[in-house]
């Protein structure tokens, strides 16, 4: 058993120069595990895991019998302390095995029912995801945890009815979600993963869908606190201009701000395991102060909910203090610089592989460039390979690239899944000063 | 025996000293008063939290105006002032003494809680209480000792006297380091402070610190810094006390020395000797030129005698040396503490 200790951290250049209003700052939380012989109750939830299986027409042949032997795997892998069922996805979400715990006769059965999935039907995803949330109601004190699988875009009469479920299942699970194959639709998947908490990947060929279920699984093994809030409170006259993950992906939770009182508000950050780090990027703007004045501007507390309870488990500050030394308030931090040029190194991927799409190939190549040149700058070499897959690059330094004339479809997709994954720079030990 | 002077709080239940934030007495239990609230310098509203941000404007009102003072006697005080531009004082300052014992001993403290550390008043104000408790404690049981009849016999030697003395000192920083280690809540910055303490028995003085507070030896027959500043040529400190210190290969150091003349031992922040970092600066402004030029015209024949006496207040010398680095900018927090030291024979 484990105990985990979480600590947050924050990285700013708390001085502004007269007038100046806007606050950025990085917060850094990490969560740190230490075994306890005699653990106290309940520092490890049970885990709920729910597998949706997209069994439409299209998934037929090698897609469902990877999907088959997929599942299977990822069936055997869960821990002895979780439970899980299985959803089939066409016109509707058929339970095809109900939350069940995760006992070598459950798996055995489970994965009896698994061998019978034959594909036929259309994509309805509200109603898999609907069928889920049923079966996630049954452990309210599990970590809720889902993967959804799809080779196909979503039926376009669904749109509504996905954005109502989507709603009603935010906070309720996190889902991951994966495309098999290239006849998917990244933003579609993104769309619900963002909601839900969750990642998004590609998968191009059923082959390697074993290895993926198994990542995912392992991820959600470890992780053994359920929810953990980020608490932002502010000044009367502050406004949180945004609140994004940065590390190690690009989430922006500032819609997902959940309003206390005029001066705080929780945003979700989902189930964590106890040896993990995430950045937070919080933009603040503030009511100038004047010359020497010091400012709390935001304070940032973790706050874990259990049965429950909330329990504040860490805080950092954010300060704004106002100078008239040019030197000190033109100075960028750095964790604050990296996490800027990360965000502009997804949005440039972005708007580089849409202006391709739209045929506009000098916008393409001008983007992808800066892009290349970004992720060179950073060190995102994970990134910066994927790049390589569309363009030819001349000169990274500079952002010299050119379009590559076949591109794979598998590879532009993976791109733009993978382009918010971000890099963080090393942290250096501070000084006494 | 007098109470130990860690700050001008004291439980109404039993007196025992209490610290800034106590909220209930570490002693008997008794609740602590609340502070009166203070409003806030912006807005007004009654919401500043401990460090003086407010709750609802969120800009950060001084606090701490009331600078701490201790007194034991006219030869010993003791003064903490925030300064001009902090706004918290994160030094702490205690003063000890054994008003039973004879010879006569005292102890000083200084501590300036490290600026870049989190929650460094706590740091500055735990370890000056726990140094002068441990002291406190030590040096009487050393005094109760049968060795004590050595010390009022004066038979015993000096170098004796100056390894007992060293060896309070440096359990009573071990103590500090365990009890500021403490604070820590697994942050980087943990909770961190420098200390310089002394303590003085007859004619012996020791001198234990880690950082950049000082001690010094100030006399008109000639006056010298004791102790050599724990930090780099960049101002960074190598030493400090914390949970990130590690006092196994950074360990404190020490200084004895006798005090065969009058003179004074000054211990104080960097918010001061910043402004005056040498020894003569320091004495002149104890001795301002001018004062001991016109009692040198009273009576040339005896000019050493009549400089020296008759002497102020050490009550007032620490505010002159506060109103001192006041008056340069006051850009940290100033602290000093300083004992008279009285030769008949000088």
């Amino acid at each position: 058993m484990t105990q985990t200790t979480f600590s947050a951290e924050v990285f700013q250049n708390p001085y502004l120069p007269e007038q100046g209003e806007e606050v950025h700052a990085i917060m850094t939380v990490t969560s740190s595990g230490e075994a306890v012989e005699h653990p106290g109750p309940a520092s490890e939830a049970p885990l709920l895991f729910g597998l949706i299986c997209d069994v439409s027409g299209s998934m037929g042949g090698a897609k469902i019998l990877a999907a088959r032997q997929a599942m299977t795997q990822a069936i055997e892998l869960l821990p002895p302390r979780a439970s899980f069922f299985v959803i089939l996805g066409s016109d509707d979400g058929k339970v095809l095995v109900p939350t069940t715990p995760a006992s070598e006769a459950g798996k055995a059965s489970a994965i009896a029912h698994i061998r019978t999935i034959t594909a036929q039907g259309g994509t309805v995803i509200s109603s898999w995801l609907a069928a889920s949330q049923q079966e996630f109601t049954k452990q309210p004190q599990a970590i809720a945890q889902a993967l959804l699988l799809t080779d196909g875009q979503n039926d376009s009469s669904d749109e509504a009815a996905l954005a109502q479920v989507l709603k009603q299942c935010e906070g309720q699970f996190q889902c991951h979600c994966r495309g098999v194959g290239t006849g998917w639709h990244v933003k579609e998947l993104k769309a619900i993963a963002t909601a839900l908490l969750g990642s998004t990947d590609i998968i191009p060929e059923p082959a390697q869908m074993v290895a993926d279920f198994q990542a995912i699984l392992g991820q959600a093994a470890r992780q053994t606190i359920r929810e953990i809030k980020l608490r932002l409170w502010t000044p009367s006259s502050t406004e949180v201009v945004y609140c994004k993950q940065v590390s190690p992906e690009i989430v922006d939770l500032t819609d997902k701000a959940l309003s206390l009182t005029p001066q705080s508000r929780d945003y979700p950050t989902g189930a964590w395991s106890s040896c993990e780090s995430r950045d937070y990027h919080f933009c603040l703007r503030v009511q100038p102060g004047k010359v020497g004045d010091e400012m709390l501007a935001g304070r940032a507390s973790l706050v874990s909910i259990e049965d429950g309870v909330e329990t504040k488990i860490a805080e950092a500050k954010v300060l704004a203090i106002w100078t008239d030394d040019e030197a000190r308030s033109t100075k960028i931090d750095r964790h604050v610089a990296n996490a800027t040029g990360q965000a502009e190194l997804a949005d440039s991927i972005q708007q580089g592989l849409e202006a391709r799409e739209r045929g506009n190939l000098e916008a393409a190549t001008a983007k992808l460039g800066r892009a290349v040149q970004l992720a060179q700058a950073s060190g995102n070499e994970a990134t910066a390979k994927l790049l390589r897959q569309i363009v030819e690059v001349e000169d990274a330094a500079s952002g010299t690239v050119k379009l590559r004339r076949d591109i794979a479809k598998a590879d532009a997709m993976a791109l733009e899944t993978r382009s918010t994954k971000t890099q963080r720079i090393q942290l250096s030990s501070p000084g006494k000063s | 025996m007098q109470t130990l002077q860690i700050s001008s709080d004291q439980c109404s239940h039993c007196n025992s000293g209490l610290l800034a934030g106590d909220r209930f007495c570490e002693t008997c239990g008794t609740p602590c008063p609340s502070p009166s609230p203070t409003a806030c310098t912006h807005c007004g509203a009654l919401a500043l939290d401990t460090e003086g941000f407010c709750q609802q404007c969120g800009l950060r009102s001084p606090q701490g105006d009331e600078p701490l003072q201790l007194q034991l006697s006219l030869d010993c005080a003791g003064l903490s002032d925030r300064g001009l531009q902090r706004y918290l004082n994160q030094d702490a300052i205690a003063i000890l003494a054994w008003p039973d014992t004879q010879p006569e001993s005292w102890g000083l403290v200084v501590c300036d809680g490290i600026g870049s550390s989190a929650r460094a008043e706590q740091a500055a104000q735990l370890a000056a209480a726990t140094v002068g408790e441990s002291l406190q404690a030590s040096l009487q049981a050393s005094f109760q000792d049968p060795l004590q009849k050595q010390f009022q016999a004066q038979i015993m030697l000096p170098q004796t006297l100056d390894s007992l003395l060293v060896g309070c000192l440096g359990r009573s920083l071990d103590q500090a380091q365990q009890a500021v280690a403490h604070l820590a809540q697994g942050e980087a910055n943990a909770p961190a402070t420098t200390v310089v303490v002394a303590v003085i028995r007859d004619r012996q003085l020791a001198v234990g610190w880690l950082g950049d507070s000082r001690a010094y030896w100030l006399a008109a027959q000639g006056s010298c810094q004791l102790t050599q500043d724990h930090s780099d040529a960049a101002h960074r400190l190598t030493r400090w006390l914390g949970a990130d210190a590690d006092l196994h290969q950074y360990p404190p150091q020490f200084v004895c020395r006798e005090l065969l003349d009058s003179g004074y031992v000054l211990l104080c922040s960097d918010g001061l000797w910043n402004y005056a970092p040498e020894p003569e600066q320091l004495w002149q402004i104890l001795h301002p030129p001018e004062a001991a030029a016109a009692a040198a015209d009273l009576d040339a024949d005896g000019a050493r005698d009549c400089a020296w006496a008759p002497e102020p207040d050490t009550a007032i010398l620490t505010q002159r040396l506060i109103d001192f680095a006041r008056s340069q900018g006051g850009h940290d927090n100033i602290s000093a503490v300083l004992l008279r030291i009285t030769h008949q024979s000088a």
